[in-house]
């Protein structure tokens, strides 16, 4: 059904027809009729649509993350166009966070920032203190840019996939999580939203919300499902930094706010409260109902009945929760229900797009979502006992935390910024990769690091100057030519340690032997960005001119993947020296005039191996 | 339908392309698109349309799609 609907949306497309291909996208999400796996499909077509300028884009939203959120990023496009929202999706190389927040110029409406547990976690010996503030150090920069580029923020909050070796009982790893992660949403800046990823995943269950092959695969460590769920909570924020949460909750009658039907069984007949369970399980809706009307719901009926019978109940019954004062409108007719939630809407003078239906009646639900499709209809389950939870997954009135005592931080906040203080947080680039104390390391490829370079050779992407997939045999035919320079890199910072990252094969040139050839030179994507690839250099330079080579042929044959690394050469100083057959560049740089390149990497002591 | 055709209409509606042929010789290099991050995405909707589910191990051995047109029917009987 769901490949059936998304072929049908394409169809739609490729005739030209994209408007009515979105409005039919948007049904079926609003239908709930594509399932998790299929979200980021209609995340993709909205983001190609907005990128042949075929739907107007409204809100733009920067995802950065501590782990790939390209899928969470496309969900949450899916989620935003179920509401009618065009999303246009902004994202930054994974762990790039500070990076990308600087170099960023054109303010997103909304930045999300998602955490992951890889620095926290890091070997070392730093205290459970000095981890949980130099993570904070970490998210105040990033907080600090987002309030400079006046974008709003969406802060995602620390989760456990499990309890580590330590175990439940008496292991670290739990509290060092719990204690990060409360740290983070106390030093929040006001008016930020934000998500309690541990209530989230703890309320799916952990077992199902993660899945730990994704996060070996590609640093992604949610499961479908999951990503659906944060992807929800997400979208809940988007909304609520931008149009607002949703304002009005329409409510049915009978069978909604009490079992039974009133104009049958009376206003007494009806259950509610008392020792009956299903009575009891309507009352917790009420109370639940009443609870946000106190928050500044407004809620308002919408029933077919007539109007006396449908008010009764809530002047005679005694066990009711809601009374009519609770109401800001009260429609009981027996016109088709769109009908009257527009008399309510004009009543109210407030928007479709903020009401909220709740209804036991399917044939009702269906009536409105076609005819009034910018009102969100609740999937009403059958057991009023789960009414509360239907009502509650919806994250419908979810809203930026923003309390008195938040009023209060919000004035300190801007006394603190007027007296530049944070300014100083606001740091440079230059500074930030300072702070990191990088170490990198460069040895020749050994039998013990073969494993890890031909991993990297068979699936690096994006920091690729060649992309040749070379086998084992002919890497080992590399290592093996006389006067090749073969470079492992391996880079550490204050967090922690990557391990081996980089990867260069040099062979000489095949008719000018003072000339070394770079056949492969590529870099994990973790290390994109940190000013790594200057440090390569200046290692595959120096080890060039030990062999007696007097000049470096740098190539670069462009992929789907490889535009981070385009104009690379050339920013390294290397000249353009025309075309390669098969579609590449070739560039050269004279090791004479090569003076070294700037790093922010320092040279790690020698190693045993290098 | 066989597997290998139930396994084009994953494929097409994975990388968007309506007429995607692919044959048990065909390579992520074969599939403009087919980088890690929607290798991921077709693994996963693999595992939905034939309800079955791979291993880590299973799906970084990959070569082509006839191995895991075979991992499919293995895993279904």
């Amino acid at each position: 059904m769901c490949a059936v609907v998304l072929r049908e949306a394409k169809r739609l497309r490729r005739e030209g027809k994209t408007a009515e291909a979105l409005s039919l996208l948007r049904r079926v999400l609003a239908d709930g009729e594509l399932p998790p796996p299929k979200l980021d499909a209609a995340g993709r077509f909205v983001q190609k649509a907005i990128a042949a300028d075929q739907l107007e884009s409204r809100v733009r939203v920067l995802v950065l993350g501590q782990a790939t959120t390209s899928y969470l990023s496309l969900v949450l496009a899916a989620l935003g166009w179920r509401e009618g929202v065009a999303i246009e999706l902004h994202e930054g190389d994974y762990d790039n966070v500070i990076q990308e927040l600087l170099v960023t110029t054109e303010p997103p409406d909304v930045v999300v920032l998602l955490p992951w547990t890889q620095r926290l976690l890091a070997s070392g010996e730093r205290s459970s203190d000095e981890r949980i503030a130099d993570e904070l150090a970490f998210w105040r920069q990033a907080w600090a840019r987002v309030v400079a580029l006046g974008s709003r923020l969406i802060q995602v909050g620390y989760d456990w996939v499990g309890p580590g070796s330590g175990g439940y009982a008496s292991g670290d790893v739990l509290p060092l999580i719990r204690d990060a992660d409360q740290a983070l949403r106390a030093a929040l800046p006001p008016g930020a939203f934000w998500v309690d990823l541990r209530a989230l995943a703890g309320h799916h269950g952990r077992r199902s919300f993660y899945d730990a092959r994704g996060y070996h695969w590609t640093k992604q460590p949610f499961s479908v499902e999951g990503l659906a769920w944060l992807a929800a909570h997400l979208w809940a924020g988007v909304r609520a930094l931008t149009t607002g949460p949703k304002k009005v909750l329409v409510l049915d009658l009978d069978n909604t706010l009490w079992g039974g039907v009133v104009g049958e069984e009376g206003p007494e007949g009806v259950r509610v409260g008392g020792q009956d369970p299903e009575g009891a399980a309507y009352l917790a809706f009420q109370r639940h109902a009443k609870a946000l009307s106190e928050r500044g719901v407004v809620l308002a009926v919408c029933s077919k009945n007539n109007l006396a019978d449908g008010r009764e109940p809530f002047v005679v019954n005694p066990d009711m929760a809601l009374a009519l004062s609770d109401f800001g409108a009260f429609e009981a007719s027996w016109d088709p229900k769109s009908v009257a939630i527009a008399r309510i809407a004009s009543t109210l003078r407030l928007g479709l797009d903020s009401f909220v239906f709740f209804d036991d009646n399917p044939v009702e639900r269906a009536e409105v979502r076609a005819a009034l499709p910018e009102v969100a209809v609740v999937d009403v389950p059958p057991d009023p006992a789960d009414y509360v939870r239907a009502l509650e997954e919806g994250l419908y009135f979810e809203a930026a935390r923003f309390h008195e005592a938040d009023r209060q931080r919000a004035r300190q906040y801007q006394a603190e910024a007027q007296r530049r203080e944070v300014h100083h947080e606001a740091i440079s680039l230059d500074d930030y990769l300072t702070s990191l104390e990088m170490r990198g390391r460069a040895s020749e490829i050994d039998e013990e690091s073969l494993p890890r370079v031909i991993q990297l050779v068979g699936k690096t992407n994006q920091f690729n100057l060649t992309t040749r997939r070379h086998s084992e045999g002919e890497v080992r035919r590399i290592l093996t030519t006389e006067r090749s320079v073969h470079v492992a890199l391996r880079l550490e910072d204050r967090f922690g340690d990557y391990g081996l990252i980089g990867v260069v094969l040099g062979v000489p040139h095949a008719s000018e032997p003072r000339v070394l050839r770079l056949d492969t030179w590529l870099m994990s994507c973790r290390a994109i960005g940190r000013t790594v690839e200057d440090f390569t250099l200046d290692c595959i330079a120096h080890r060039a001119r030990e062999l007696g080579y007097a000049e470096l042929e740098g190539e670069f044959f462009p992929t789907a993947k490889n535009a981070p690394v385009q104009d690379l050469f050339g920013r390294l100083g290397f000249r353009s020296e025309g075309d390669l057959d098969g579609g590449g560049l070739r560039f050269r740089l004279g090791l004479d005039e090569f003076t070294g390149a700037t790093t922010f990497v320092q040279l790690a002591p020698l190693s045993p191996q290098a | 339908m066989s597997t290998l055709a139930r396994l084009q209409e994953v494929f097409r509606d994975v990388f968007d392309e309506d007429d995607l042929t692919i044959t048990t010789e065909t390579t992520a290099d074969d599939v403009d698109d087919w980088d890690s991050l929607l290798h991921v995405t077709l693994v996963v909707n693999v595992e939905a349309a034939f309800g079955v589910k791979f291993t880590s191990l299973e799906v970084a051995g990959l070569k082509n799609v006839g191995q895991l047109m075979t991992l499919v029917e293995e895993k279904q009987t």
